[in-house]
């Protein structure tokens, strides 16, 4: 359970939530302590996977110990730039790519590629589970969302839960090269400014975002949605009558944006953090961003191209990735004591795509290269509901 | 010598136990299937009487102090809002401790939520000022406390005081504004952040009043177009000098957040308003005082064209 629910379920039921690392005194009414999480089984295909001891934050201090990272390659069967990648936890690992690549993870027989129907170059990935009110959610729709893939030349591909794929028409011939899945609607933004909406139906619309700048990424910007990319441009839109409204702000930066992270944004030597207003009372002004100074020294010169964030108790960590296996790990999430470690992995490939969910990740990029982050040794927290 | 307490609170105790059983419980009962309409109007200017002792089995309010579940001792009216202005509800409960609330329908249709209310004591006037927006509102009287209830009167006017949040321009709060006005370009995209403030920068074709004064300087006469882009549904005027009359003042149309003013210009300063032409938003989570403040990003862009 991850701190966020623990938190929301114990406010909900107007219990106080207290957690702990688990110990064999904990008390009874925590239930039985859990045991050390595995992560998935090795495919074996590396024989001298890259291994690391990293402490990753917490969420409620404490002395937490080092853990094992063990970086694995897995063979991809495919030399295709491998663009992005998700994975649900219990569930599916998926990875899309150049010339239309879409690849699964299977436990025991490795990467399997599927067909797309496109022969574009995929560059983002969302799960985009749509579920009516009132509607029960059953383990298997939740481990098996569809998902949208977006990509060069306007394409749009769409997984059906049964694993099929269907090309749809985006209206637009940009490229296409992010995505935000919203409950109900999908947004994709990509060159020369553009956005387009899908319906759950799969019916695609244009949202005006008054900028001609390439938007490489859409994410959360403290109550608004943004899409920021090419010379700093950062665009935020908010629902006016059902319809989404883009306003560009002031680029805070000249530098390109290429990651929204809850919120922060990172780019090309940047690494912005959300400024709070001081304002108490509603309503909120737009949230400026500005450079965080802790990221100063090993963000200069590096591209960061994606990032996952861990939010497991006991894991909340973001694992940001770059160019010429170049990876990040920020941890003090809760705390004003943030903190940006920058790792080279001994590999000399891009990476474009990162999944990261409790002590498991997923690294991509290009040449076909996948690896498998496995976290060794780490024990959830136990959270107890008095 | 200490007295032990035990005897005074047990005193204390039979003496409410036995006040409270001689008080008399106006509504105990089960209510009536509630009212999902209101069976009253206020009227604007009008006074409205009552007496919640007879009550309407009404949603009930939200907002007072206490009460039990089902207890509804309330009035329940409908107040028709045909012009966008602040309100200004006087509330006299006679004879018991009562409460008045607005609420709105929510967007989706669903209910209705709290966008004001206010509570007095017997004989006290309770007033509470609020914008709104043309559309039906509920108006509901209540006992502020268990079992409260009894007369009142309720009357509701225009709210033109210095106080209200729609209000006319002070020129003590614009002169700032225009003292530090930045700059609009031709060619040059202007960003800006609009924050609603009564008695602020108010566009003549505009509502709330706000923060968003820029200049426009010109070295010749010039025609000049101004495509302006909100968050939210703008007004955007051009004046000559701070507290001059406007030379334009366009609104945005009904749903849309984009706005566009042509004006030939003489040489000299010129003054550019961006306002909204709407209430912010309300928290439709809320039951007090909501006064659909507005904060929203805009830009601007300017072009000079040949007259």
């Amino acid at each position: 359970m991850s701190l966020a629910r623990a938190l929301l379920l114990a406010s909900l039921f107007g219990s106080t939530a207290c957690a702990s690392y688990a110990t064999a005194s904990s008390d009874d009414r925590c239930g039985p302590p859990p045991g050390v999480e595995k992560p998935l089984a090795s495919l074996g295909h590396d024989t001298k996977p890259f291994e690391m001891r990293h402490v990753p934050e917490t969420a409620f201090g404490g002395n937490p110990p080092a853990y094992l990272y063990r970086f694995e390659r897995e063979d991809s069967g495919t030399t295709e730039a491998l663009r992005a990648i998700e994975m649900i936890k219990g569930g599916r690992v998926l990875v899309v790519g150049d010339h239309g690549t879409a690849l699964v993870r299977d436990a025991k027989t490795g990467w399997q590629p599927e067909s797309t129907g496109t022969t574009e170059n995929l560059h983002a990935l969302a799960p985009t589970p749509y579920y009516k009110d009132g509607q029960t959610v059953t383990e298997e729709q939740r481990k098996n969302p569809p998902y949208l893939a977006v990509g060069s030349n306007g394409a749009a591909v769409f997984r059906d839960p049964t694993g099929v794929w269907h090309v749809e028409s985006t209206g637009t011939s940009a490229n296409l090269f992010a995505l935000l899945h919203l409950g109900r609607k999908t947004l994709a933004v990509g060159a020369g400014g553009v956005m387009v909406e899908r319906s759950p139906e799969g019916a695609w619309q244009t949202v005006k975002t008054r900028t001609t700048a390439d938007l490489y990424a859409l994410g959360s910007c403290a109550g608004y949605l943004c899409a920021v990319g090419a010379g700093g441009v950062m665009v935020y839109c908010r629902s006016q009558e059902n319809e989404l409204v883009c306003i560009p702000r002031p680029p805070p930066t000249q530098a390109t944006l290429r990651v929204v992270d809850e919120a922060q944004i990172m780019g090309d030597g940047v690494w912005l953090v959300y400024v709070r207003s001081g304002k108490t009372e509603p309503p909120s002004p737009p949230p400026s961003f500005v450079p965080w100074s802790v990221a100063k020294d090993v963000i200069a010169g590096e591209e960061v191209r994606a990032t996952a964030h861990n939010h497991w108790s006991g894991m909340s960590e973001i694992l940001a990735v770059g160019r010429r296996g170049t990876v990040w790990f920020q941890g003090g999430l809760f705390s004003e004591r943030s903190r940006l470690e920058r790792a080279k992995l001994p590999y000399e490939v891009d990476f474009h795509g990162v999944a990261y969910e409790l002590v498991d990740g997923f690294l991509v990029g290009d040449r076909g290269t996948i690896l498998h982050l496995a976290v060794e040794g780490f024990t959830p927290t136990q959270i107890c509901l008095l | 010598m200490r007295l032990s307490p035990a005897p005074l609170l047990s005193a204390t105790l039979l003496c409410v136990l036995s006040a409270c059983a001689k008080m008399p419980r106006v509504n105990t009962a089960p209510d009536t299937p509630r009212l999902t309409e209101p069976k009253r109007t206020l009227v604007l200017g009008e006074v409205s009487r009552g007496d919640t002792r007879s009550p309407d089995h009404g949603p009930g309010s939200y907002c007072k102090n206490g009460g039990r579940t089902g207890q509804d001792l309330d009035h329940f009216y409908g107040f028709e809002v045909h012009e966008t202005a602040s309100y200004r509800f006087e509330f006299v409960p006679e004879t018991f401790q009562g409460v008045i609330q607005i609420q709105q329908k929510k967007a989706d249709g669903r209910g209705h939520f709290g966008i004001g209310c206010k509570g007095a004591q017997p004989g006290h006037t309770a007033t509470l000022s609020l914008p709104l927006e043309p559309d039906f509102y509920w108006v509901i009287v209540d006992g502020n406390l268990w079992d409260e209830a009894g007369t009142y009167t309720l009357r509701v006017d225009r709210d033109t005081s210095k106080t209200a949040v729609i209000r006319p321009e002070e020129p003590a709060l614009v002169e700032p504004l225009c003292a530090r006005a930045p700059l609009v370009r031709p060619g040059e995209r202007t960003y800006g952040a609009f924050e609603s403030k009564s008695g602020g920068a108010r566009a003549s074709c505009g509502l709330l009043g706000g923060d968003a004064v820029h200049r426009i300087s010109l070295a010749t006469p010039t025609r000049v177009r101004l495509r302006a882009a909100a968050h939210f549904q703008p007004a955007l005027e051009i004046r000559s000098g701070c507290h001059e009359k406007p030379i334009v003042c366009t609104r945005a149309e009904a749903g849309q957040s984009e706005v566009e003013v042509t004006a030939d210009l003489p040489a000299g300063d010129h003054f550019v308003v961006l306002d909204s032409t709407r209430l912010g938003p309300r928290d439709p989570n809320g039951s007090h005082l909501d006064e659909a403040r507005l904060a929203g990003a805009y830009v601007i862009d300017m072009e000079e064209e040949a007259p």
